[in-house]
């Protein structure tokens, strides 16, 4: 996994020094452009995960009360994952939304751009918590440029 | 070969392999991806010198989970199964 992980390294380095060039809200939208991406692979890989777990419940059961309880069972424990995904397209969708308002001139300081980047981070980081105790499953970090725009001084 | 047809090739060559944990080898084939897909956006923003507002634009939205549909073909499955009563 060293070729990965160094072409990954090579590859945000170089990433990070072409979104380097922009205005701010181009930053922005290159780094909304990724978690959009982070986002949908990540929650798809649950979604796909859930209803898995959800089959093989119901596979090891012969009779229907039995197989319903254990589809049931399956289903509530990624139920906060599920949440959460969909908590983290909500906050992604308002970040959208917000750089559309920016670019139209009605939000120059990209003050409600913020408000729903800052949630990113933690729902990701409820996200990683759950499915690294629940499932043992360890999630990519988020993109530097969005962990950028949190951390760095407005 | 662009960077992003690299990085994509390589997050195909992942997908391909057999890593030792299963679940997470989509998402770092996933995450190398999308690399590919950032390195297209920063090349035609900076090539084809789109504005700002034009590439807000292209932005899209992240999909919402939605098990409805799959939720209601399993539940299906387990109703035709015999009842223990």
């Amino acid at each position: 996994m060293t070729w990965a992980r160094t072409s990954l390294l090579l590859a945000w380095i170089a990433l990070l020094a072409l979104s380097g060039c922009g205005s701010a809200l181009r930053t922005h939208a290159i780094a909304a452009h990724t978690t959009q991406v982070v986002i949908d692979e990540t929650c798809g890989v649950i979604e796909s995960e859930r209803n898995t777990a959800a089959e093989r419940a119901n596979a090891q059961h012969e009779y229907r009360e039995d197989a319903r309880a254990a589809v049931a069972e399956a289903r509530a424990a990624w139920q906060p994952a599920i949440d959460t995904c969909n908590l983290l397209v909500e906050a992604h969708g308002g970040w959208v939304d917000a750089l559309a308002l920016a670019a139209s001139g009605g939000d120059p300081t990209l003050t409600f751009a913020l408000t729903y980047v800052e949630r990113i981070p933690r729902l990701y980081g409820d996200l990683q918590s759950l499915l690294a105790g629940a499932f043992h499953i360890t999630l990519p970090p988020l993109p530097p440029e969005l962990l950028a725009l949190v951390t760095e001084p407005r | 070969m662009t960077l992003a047809q690299i990085m994509r090739a390589i997050g195909a060559g992942l997908s391909a392999a057999s890593l030792p944990v299963a679940p997470v080898q989509p998402i770092l084939a996933g995450a190398l991806n999308l690399l590919g897909t950032l390195a297209d956006v920063a090349a035609d923003g900076i090539d084809q010198g789109v504005t700002d507002a034009e590439l807000i634009a292209t932005l899209k939205r992240a999909k919402r989970i939605n098990t409805a549909a799959a939720d209601a073909a399993l539940d299906m499955e387990v109703d035709a199964k015999p009842s223990r009563v």
